[in-house]
């Protein structure tokens, strides 16, 4: 074999063999390859592999043909025409080398610029869709505005008028100070308790204006600033007509962020009526202790006082000639009558009274009666006695005589406290639905409220020695406990239509109202 | 009025530089600057291309290795198939090469038997190699055929995506 070279027929079938299979495969894959640029022509990768199979398809076609020219110009004896067509056929299989290499390095140069456009319009969609997202965020917010500011605004004018409705319909008073102590607003119980008509009056001026003792309105400032707060703190207040006010204070301070006190704000209960009914609580208690010894020491001084003036009054008889002891056996029986009249007195201030003649009577007759009968005294000392008597009142169980001796008492004690040219009223008014009040009232002295606890007791009397015996009120006091009944003093007066008159001291007799017949 | 100024002044130009252009066409002289292209430079420009050509498929398979797009299973013979091409551009630029020693006579096709073509003796080494380089095909269809199945391979699992409602 090696003599004769190497036979090439073998190299020639080779050729043709692979030249057909080049040609059907190449076809093939430039099919599958624009398959897949129609499946998803959005792909680079096809694109280029469509391309890569082209140049190879028309490199297979080139170089496939060639070799079968080749063959069939040999064989019928053409070889020259080969010779010549053959550089055609190198030249394109170049020129297609060329051209797939373009298209390789293309690719990536292409794949590198998409990649890189991919990923800013990745970046542009995210950013479009955050834009998106903030769009929709604003727009929702836009669209539910207008509905969330009413609904805010709504709750806050709910809590608004809660508050405000706290504040003006609280029967106490409820106060804001600012960082001078200066009153910046008040409810209207505040108003109506400093003595005020419109709170106009009242912002601005100084609490401290209205606390009675100085010297409070030092220490209530100094609990503020050092615990912050003050609670159940009592103090006097002046109010506007000069009338004292017991108030209870409850206060915070308000601070600012460096603890500095801005102000305060509280609230204040009015204590004068709960004072005054402790008060009439505890007199009452004192008097009723009064009257159970004085009725013992009564009933003890009684009968030997009734010994003695039996006795006097028999020696009277016996030594009726007797010059000498008769004018002193009046005297003992004078004295002594005059102690059993003390000692009546007690008893009745102690209601152990015998004689009961209790009937259902018309107080304001009563009334009527006992000023036709002082009318007189009081015109000489230039008095005027005005009545204010409502004519419905409901009939009173009561000793009607008794009940003049206390309407009698209380009068002479006005005359009294004003000495000369005064004023004395008397209302009769019905009081809740079954108490009737008489009140007897005087713009005379007044009662010095250090003494106003005392002047029911028996004895007790600011009168010249010789003027009083201290018994007309507390007999008047127990006459009407003894009715079941009450008798209250205020001086200056409660009653608006006693301080309207101008009145000073107010008695008012409460007794209770007959029950309806049937 | 700016046209009629501008073909003024063109037609001026064409006056005053024609008679210097008949002048230059009138005398010639030997124009050096004509290259002339000899027989080897086809060949030379056949074997750049397949340079060329195994630049870009060794630069295919790097970016192919380095960046892999996807986990298609087409990949592997795309890969097998630029390998195969890339050794059949190795064998037939050798063979471009060993054809440039052989002498004319080293090849006897003469007659329209082809049976009778040899590659004529004496038979060493660089006539075996030459022999056996020109079994060149045994590269490119296999090379071919992996091209057509990764294609396939792509196109299949593209029809699957479009059935899923996927996208590449």
């Amino acid at each position: 074999m090696t003599d004769t070279g190497l036979p090439l027929f073998f190299l020639y079938l080779q050729d043709f063999a692979g030249a057909l299979l080049m040609i059907a495969l190449s076809l093939g894959a430039l099919f599958y390859a624009r398959r897949l640029t129609r499946l998803e022509p959005q792909c680079v990768l096809w694109t280029y592999l469509l391309w890569l199979s082209v140049a190879l398809a028309a490199f297979s076609i080139s170089r496939s043909i060639g070799h079968v020219l080749r063959f069939i110009l040999i064989w019928s004896g053409r070889q020259e025409v080969w010779t010549r067509l053959a550089p055609f056929s190198g030249g394109m299989n170049s020129l297609i080398f060329a051209a797939a290499a373009a298209l390789t390095f293309y690719y990536h140069a292409m794949h590198a610029i998409i990649s890189r456009v991919r990923t800013d319009a990745e970046a542009l969609r995210n950013a479009n869709e955050n834009l998106l997202a903030a769009h929709e965020a604003l727009h929702l917010l836009n669209h539910t505005l207008e509905e969330r500011v009413e609904a805010r605004s709504r709750e806050l004018l709910l809590s608004e008028q809660k508050f405000r409705h706290l504040f003006e319909g609280s029967k106490d008073m409820i106060f804001f100070c600012d960082a001078n102590g200066r009153i910046s607003d008040i409810n209207a119980a505040g108003v109506e308790l400093l003595g005020a008509t419109d709170k106009k009056e009242i912002v601005g001026r100084r609490l401290a204006d209205f606390f009675a003792a100085p010297e409070l309105w030092q220490r209530y400032c100094a609990a503020l600033s050092n615990h912050g707060h003050v609670k159940d703190f009592e103090v006097d207040i002046r109010r506007a007509d000069g009338t004292i006010r017991s108030i209870m204070l409850t206060a915070s301070a308000i601070l600012d962020e460096n603890g500095t006190v801005q102000g305060c704000e509280g609230i204040g209960k009015d204590l004068t009526h709960f004072k005054q009914v402790t008060n009439q609580l505890i007199l009452s208690e004192k008097m009723a202790s009064v009257g159970h010894l004085a009725a013992g020491v009564a009933h003890e001084i009684n009968t030997p006082l009734g010994i003695i003036l039996g006795y006097c009054q028999l020696l009277t008889e016996d030594l009726a000639d007797h010059k000498e002891a008769l004018p002193i056996l009046k005297i003992m029986e004078k004295q002594t009558k005059s102690c059993k009249r003390i000692v009546a007195d007690l008893l009745k201030f102690s209601r152990h009274t015998a004689e009961e003649h209790r009937a259902p009577t018309d107080v304001n007759q009563c009334v009527r009666e006992v000023v036709s009968i002082m009318d007189h005294t009081l015109e000489m000392d230039n008095i005027t006695l005005s009545l204010f008597l409502d004519e419905n009142l409901p009939p009173v169980v009561l000793d009607a005589e008794k009940f003049r001796q206390v309407l009698v008492n209380l009068i002479t004690n006005a005359q009294h406290a004003i000495n000369k040219d005064g004023l004395i009223a008397i209302w009769s008014k019905r009081r809740g639905g079954d108490t009737v009040e008489i009140i007897v009232a005087d713009n005379g002295t007044g009662i010095a409220p250090e003494i106003i606890n005392k002047i029911f007791d028996p004895f007790f009397t600011t009168k010249g020695v010789g003027k009083g015996t201290g018994m007309g009120l507390a007999v008047s006091f127990g006459i009407v406990k003894d009715h079941g009944g009450d008798l209250q003093v205020y001086s200056p007066p409660c009653d608006p239509q006693c301080r309207e008159a101008g009145m000073r001291t107010a008695f008012h007799i409460l007794l209770p109202a007959a029950a309806p017949e049937g | 009025m700016r046209n009629i100024r501008s073909i003024r002044r063109k037609t001026a130009l064409l006056r005053s530089g024609l008679p210097v252009l008949l002048l230059l066409l009138l005398s010639p002289r030997p124009a050096q600057a004509i290259q002339i292209h000899g027989p080897p430079e086809g060949l030379y420009a056949h074997l750049i291309g397949h340079f060329i050509f195994f630049c870009a498929l060794v630069f295919l398979l790097y970016v192919l290795e380095k960046r892999p797009l996807d986990s298609s299973r087409g990949w592997l013979p795309l890969k097998l198939s630029l390998i195969f091409f890339l050794l059949w551009n190795a064998d037939t630029f050798a063979i471009h090469l060993l054809s440039l020693h052989m002498p004319d006579s080293a090849l006897f096709t003469g007659s329209s038997d082809f049976w009778e073509h040899r590659l004529a003796p004496p038979i060493d080494g660089e006539r075996l190699l030459y022999y056996i380089g020109r079994f060149d095909h045994l590269l490119c269809v296999p090379a071919m055929w992996l091209f057509l199945r990764s294609l396939t391979i792509f196109a299949r699992e593209a029809e699957q995506r479009r059935a899923n409602g996927e996208t590449s």
